[in-house]
């Protein structure tokens, strides 16, 4: 017995040395690959062709003691493959590039403005998901300019890697709303409900523009900065049907996020024209802590829809000199003015997209469908169809929470001088 | 297989917990677990997105309460013949033949199943993760470690089975944990989907979730008999049921509705896009290694069952000398290359209809005759409480 | 139930009744050469079979026995020699009072002594070898044997392998008689059972079986007695570790008995109804059958309070799996699933192994290999320059070996983790179990990454559920499921221990008395447990 188990186990070292040396297809070894960071799509010359544009990292940068060995050696190296398809390109790289390209790590996708005006922006995402290492929550970005450009030009002073510059880039957005997060997956999510959608529009092109002191209600390229990193990101584009139809605003974006209930909470800056001394602007810090509740009313002909924001201000700097801390009736003045500062600024949003762009950037239907109990009649009402026509409400409730770290706008007196006084 | 016990090493043998060759509770309801859990996390899903729309999610529960009686039918059958195993009642009540065509019809029909299935689970794995790998290479290989797993005999299936089950429902866990951040809740609505076309649907693909009496043909090796196998079939599938909801509802909510026709293997999918903060991210190969656990075990009970089922069928001496044919049939058979994926839904569909259209009035039929053929009468109480 | 258990101990009664009778049959064998009446003929028997002209060990003393000559026989250095002058030939040579004309027996004569009277030259060979003083007296065909051996022996000292911070630090010595003395202090019940067989042809070689009566099942002494039986009839020369006798698997990875030095640990198992089997010159017991989670404690579990013991076991709860799975998953990771790395920790691990020439796979068996071949030769060493090896192991393979850019610095990280922990499981058996199946998940992992790792899982986690350890299952209580104290991953307070784990089949099927224990709360105001008063 023991003759015919020391037999099984001579049969089965070989056996189970042949499965081991036999397998080995994906292997791959870490120095033997080209990483590449970002994908830039632009209009081939072409029709149906794309220009795909490959941003390759250099592994050896991320050392730190590597001495002198890679000094000369770039960061990180560009090559754009003209009139092709996205799934082509990672054999055709090859061509220029000695290691096996791989996309896994990607942190964005780039696509020019001028390719998502022009051909169906579905069909182009939809073919780049289909390579199993594209995944489906990398970051799109649309670039006013040609992606290839953009990613040729875009060089942060401090990220000595490129990746950084995207991810930490992202992070800040989280919390600020100028810009949407927008991915892959969500695109064809709402792609799929035949929602428009928000993409994050920024360029390398930046101007001077003629309207002064509009903050960041400006789309990218057109901020009142000087300096830092060649690029500029904020505002959206705006995709429908596949197609870019427009660009928002910083504040437009954060407005459009915030009424669809996308922008969780979220803390950022506002400055308003003061009411009493109208040269002089009053900074506030917005706070939505709790979403804005969205009533939905389909009996009528049009629908009804009722929204409700409340949103909870911080007035931080009162330059003016107007004791709203003080006086209760300049402090309801001034809340009544924010206020309606507010709900004019979300009217004009959801007028341009109800007749301008006919578009439902809110992403209202998502608080449609809870209305119906089954798909059939949900798609009988056809909501996309009927949203230009809506009866949109907008009601902002305002809640005054401090005057943020000081006590009075001045600064110069404590406040139990005064009743002394 | 048993043996009349001769001497005192056959009593310790025979009254010994850990070498019984029996199942008891929990590695039952973990079986049932991976019996139907998994099903959760591979072609089955688009079945339910096509029945019910975006209410996909609510399929299992649907399902659970419509096997539910039959579950209660059978442990009752059962529990007539207590200890016996459901071909042996069969034969004593509907004869040899019957229950011979009744078993080869079992036998071909979950062959194909297997075979089906397997090759969709290889096939699955070398789309996402091993583009480069011969398909024949995975699918050995995967079949082999199954095949092992299943040889080691049915307790110890019940044994890893109960064993990874902590970790089966930690890594469900695990997986809303990381996309709960991009989950949409609202994609369930409209809340019933596709309306009322769903039901007939669910009654003609009851054959989904066939396995699990399936494994009523071994009721005479559960500890406690016929109660075991109706408590813990009923946990077990509620726990799976509960599993594959929470995971539909998060494939509904991650991709959208409409567009989660467009995924397919959601699960792999779902778990690229878990992430955990900044830096824990891309971890779908961690979840591989513990779906790939389940896979093995969910296998292990197919190929298990087959074995016995050609074991009586054949009345060979030594089951395990059948392991050998039948993980080789199934290896040969499931190399048979079809093309589309589409291709592949109609063979499942074909085969679940199959499934239900044989199996369930086959019990119903058993059922019916233990009321006025033999067995004991009020045997439930008795056996369920002493 | 109940009448099957009964008719199991009449059955086992009457296998008990058969072994006694197979048992003398035996000895009548051995019962060759009876002595010869003729005290000359009688040493010369014994003479030739030691070898007395060559052998320098072998002494013999002429005394008298009355009148009648004498010889004491013993083997130098086996026995106490002032005691022999002391207490058996000065007696002896003490002039008797002449008005005795009966010669009183050799019972009263040294009655102070234990003797034991031998009927053939083979027992008087053995005890000679045993270190027993033999008296042949002229014209009797019975010599006597004293109990007064002196082997020389090891004092007992502290474990070497099974440390602990806080408990007894006692270990066994070579010595069966002080060991079996050691076990007895722990264990002070008259149930404890000690029994001897001697088995081996040349060297003798005696197996100690020790056991609680009415805690253990029989069946399992029995099962073991019946192994031993086996292993006699075979009349092997010498049996150098009892251990791999009669273990069931010798090819299998898995240990099948639990090997200690610690004499607390063999009494704890024996009150749970293990078995423990010792042999002579064998400073270690055997305690079977041995479960995953016997291996995986360690008497320090129970002496640390529960929150301490659990942490400790937490934490070699992971290293077992640090060293099974880091190498084989930086393998998976690096060379199938990089996209799992962190975007920056790739790159730094990426910008490294430019510079280096071999594979990831090489790489890391050249790492795993040198730190084995460090272990294997750290045991070996002198141990007066044992210490430099460490230096000199770091040194070479860390910082070297890097600076050569023959591994990457994250390489000499991994193979360090998976040292450490593996110096973190207690038992040496199946710390070597974990270390060589981790080469089989390296391999598994080069080939399909954690596809194959996750595979390989399946399959050993099926192979050790359905391993056995003399019929139980070796992941018992847990699964299959059987009642015990829960003393697995984490453990009751100590109190809660109650319940024997049921998994041994023992006799005894609690710990404490359960309705005393489940009263204990409502006596003792102090330790009342806190409860929802609405």
């Amino acid at each position: 017995m023991l003759a015919k188990k020391q037999l099984t186990l001579k049969l089965f070292f070989p056996l189970l040395l042949l499965v081991f040396l036999s397998g080995c297809w994906d292997k791959i070894e870490l120095e033997d690959i080209a990483l590449v960071t970002a994908i830039g799509l632009d209009k081939g010359s072409i029709p149906g062709r794309v220009d795909v544009t490959l941003q390759i990292m250099n592994a050896q940068k991320a050392m730190i003691s590597q001495g002198n060995a890679t000094d000369k050696e770039p960061d990180h190296i560009n090559i754009t493959l003209r009139n092709t398809t996205p799934v082509l390109v990672k054999d055709q790289a090859n061509a220029v590039i000695t290691r096996r390209i791989n996309i896994s790590q990607v942190q964005a996708f780039l696509i020019g403005e001028e390719l998502a005006r022009e051909e169906d922006l579905y069909n182009v995402i939809a073919a780049m998901i289909r390579d199993p290492e594209m995944r489906r929550e990398t970051p799109v970005i649309i670039t006013k300019e040609r992606a290839e450009t953009f990613i040729d030009r875009n060089r942060p002073k401090f990220e000595t890697l490129i990746y950084a510059f995207y991810r930490f880039k992202f992070n800040r957005w989280k919390e600020t709303g100028d810009v949407p997060l927008s991915s892959v997956n969500d695109y064809l999510r709402a792609h799929a409900d035949q929602a428009p959608y928000l993409f994050i529009y920024a360029t390398t092109e930046r101007k001077k523009t003629k309207a002064k002191g509009k903050g960041d209600d400006t789309t990218a390229g057109h901020m009142e900065i000087e300096g830092g990193d060649p690029v500029e990101m904020i505002g959206a584009a705006l995709v429908k049907e596949g197609k870019m139809i427009g660009t928002l605003t910083g504040e437009e974006t954060r407005f459009a996020l915030l009424l669809a209930q996308n922008l969780r909470i979220a803390t950022y800056y506002l400055a308003f024209p003061d009411p009493d001394d109208k040269p002089w602007m009053i900074s506030t810090r917005l706070k939505n802590e709790t979403p804005p509740t969205i009533e939905v009313d389909l009996k009528g002909k049009r629908p009804r829809i009722t929204v409700t924001v409340p949103l909870y201000v911080e007035v931080l700097s009162i330059p003016s000199g107007v004791d709203y801390v003080a006086d209760i009736t300049l402090q309801k003045k001034l809340a009544q003015y924010l206020e309606q500062t507010m709900q004019r600024k979300f009217a004009d949003l959801v007028e341009k997209a109800q007749h301008t762009w006919k578009a439902d950037i809110f992403n209202w239907y998502r608080f449609v469908r809870s209305r119906f109990l089954t798909w059939q009649a949900y798609e009988a009402y056809d909501f996309p169809k009927r949203f230009p026509e809506a009866d949109v409400s907008i009601r902002v409730q305002l809640q005054m929470v401090d005057f943020g770290k000081q006590m009075r706008p001045q600064d110069k007196l404590p406040p139990f001088k005064k009743e002394n006084r | 297989m048993k043996r009349t016990p001769t001497n005192d090493q056959d009593l310790y043998r025979t009254h010994n917990p850990s070498t019984n060759d029996k199942i008891g509770f929990r590695e039952l309801i973990a079986i049932d677990f991976f019996l139907l859990g998994v099903k959760g996390t591979d072609t089955t899903v688009p079945f339910f997105y096509e029945f019910a729309g975006n209410a996909a999610w609510l399929m299992p529960l649907f399902i659970f309460l419509f096997i539910l009686p039959f579950v209660l039918l059978v442990s009752r059958l059962l529990a007539r013949f207590e200890g016996k195993n459901l071909l042996i009642i069969s034969e004593h009540l509907i004869g040899r033949p019957l229950t011979y065509l009744a078993a080869w019809v079992l036998f071909l029909l979950g062959m194909a199943a297997t075979v089906l299935n397997t090759r969709s689970y290889t096939q699955m794995t070398g789309i996402m993760f091993y583009g480069r790998t011969p398909l024949i290479f995975l699918y050995a290989v995967i079949l082999l470690a199954t095949a092992y797993v299943a040889y080691r005999g049915l307790e110890t299936i019940g044994r890893v089975a109960s064993l990874l089950l902590p970790y089966a429902l930690f890594s469900i866990v695990l997986a809303f944990l990381g996309v709960y951040d991009i989950i949409d809740y609202r994609a369930i609505f409209p809340l019933f989907g596709q309306g009322w076309s769903v039901l007939p649907k669910t009654v003609t693909h009851l054959g989904f979730v066939v396995d699990i009496f399936y494994f009523a043909l071994f009721a005479g090796l559960l500890k406690s008999g016929s109660r075991t196998y109706q408590n813990a079939t009923l946990i077990g599938t509620a726990m799976a049921g509960i599993g594959a909801m929470g995971l539909i509802f998060m494939y509904t909510g991650v991709f959208g509705y409409p567009a989660v026709n467009q995924v397919l293997f959601h699960y792999q999918q779902l778990t690229r896009i878990a992430h955990y903060g900044q830096f824990i991210n891309h971890i779908e190969a961690a979840f591989l290694g513990t779906w790939i656990l389940a896979t093995v075990v969910h296998f292990a009970i197919y190929i298990y069952t087959m074995v016995y089922l050609l074991h009586y069928l054949v009345r060979a001496k030594d089951m395990f000398r059948l392991f050998v044919p039948i993980v080789a049939a199934i290896f040969f058979a499931g190399l048979y290359p079809y093309r589309s994926e589409k291709l592949f839904f109609t063979y499942r569909e074909w085969i679940v209809w199959a499934l239900t259209a044989t199996v369930y009035p086959y019990l119903l039929l058993l059922v019916l005759l233990s009321r006025t053929k033999g067995g004991k009468k009020r045997a439930r109480k008795k056996t369920a409480y002493t | 139930m109940r009448w099957m258990r009964l008719n199991m101990k009449n059955q086992l009664v009457m296998h008990h009744e058969k072994l006694a009778r197979e048992h003398t049959q035996k000895e009548m064998m051995h019962l060759k050469t009876p002595l010869p009446r003729r005290l000359n003929q009688t040493v010369q028997l014994i003479k030739e079979r030691f070898y007395a002209n060559k052998n320098a060990d072998f002494q013999t003393r002429f005394t008298s026995y009355g009148r009648r000559r004498a010889y004491l026989i013993y083997l130098q250095g086996t026995v106490e020699q002032a005691l022999v002058e002391h207490a058996i030939l000065a007696p002896l040579n003490h002039p008797l009072p002449r008005r005795r004309r009966i010669h009183p027996g050799i019972d009263a004569r040294l009655s102070s002594l234990n003797i034991k009277p031998l009927k053939t030259i083979e027992t008087v060979s053995d005890h000679l070898l045993n270190g027993y003083p033999v008296l042949v007296i002229d014209g009797e065909r019975t010599a006597y044997a004293f109990s007064m051996s002196a082997f020389p022996s090891r004092q007992i000292g502290k474990p070497d392998n099974e440390n602990v911070l806080k408990g007894p630090h006692e270990a066994f010595t070579e010595d069966i008689e002080k060991n079996s003395a050691l076990i007895r202090r722990y264990v002070r019940t008259p149930k404890l059972i000690h029994e001897m067989h001697t088995l081996g042809r040349q060297q003798k070689t005696s197996i100690s079986l020790f056991y609680i009566e009415g805690v253990i099942n029989p069946a399992l002494v029995d099962n073991i007695k019946k192994r031993l039986d086996a292993i006699d009839r075979l009349d092997y020369d010498q049996i150098a570790n009892i251990e791999q006798f009669i273990e069931e698997r010798p090819y299998s990875l898995l240990p099948s008995m639990l090997t200690t030095e610690r004499p607390d640990r063999v009494a704890a198992h024996l009150l749970e109804g293990h078995i423990a089997i010792m042999q002579d010159n064998f400073p270690y017991a055997y305690i079977a059958p041995a479960t995953y989670w016997t291996l995986f404690h360690t008497p320090e579990d129970h002496y640390a309070r529960l929150p301490y013991a659990w942490f400790s076991r937490g934490v070699r709860t992971i290293a077992f799996f640090l060293t099974l799975l880091t190498p084989a998953a930086y393998v998976a990771v690096t060379n199938y699933h990089l996209e799992m790395i962190p975007i920056a920790l790739l790159m730094a691990i990426a910008g490294t192994r430019e510079m280096v020439p071999f594979p990831v796979i090489l790489e890391i068996l050249l790492m795993e290999f040198s730190f084995e071949l460090i272990r294997e030769a750290s045991i070996r060493i002198p141990s007066q320059i044992g210490p430099t090896i460490g230096i000199v192991g770091a040194i070479i393979l860390g910082q070297a070996a890097v600076q050569a850019n023959i591994v990457s610095p994250i390489m000499v990280i991994v193979v360090a983790i998976t040292g450490l922990a593996s110096y973190a499981h207690p038992d040496l058996s199946f710390g070597f179990a974990i270390r060589i199946a981790r080469f089989f998940f390296i391999a598994a992992a080069a080939t399909l990454g954690f596809l194959g790792i996750a595979l390989l899982l399946a399959a050993a986690l099926a192979y050790a559920v359905s391993f056995k350890s003399f019929g139980v299952g070796y992941f018992t209580p847990w699964a299959p499921y059987v009642p015990s104290s829960h003393d697995v991953f984490l453990r009751k307070p100590l109190p809660n221990e109650t319940v024997m784990p049921l998994s041994n089949m023992p006799v005894q099927k609690t710990k404490a008395n359960r309705k005393r224990y489940l009263s204990l709360d409502k006596s003792d105001p102090w330790r009342k447990r806190r409860r929802w008063h609405p």
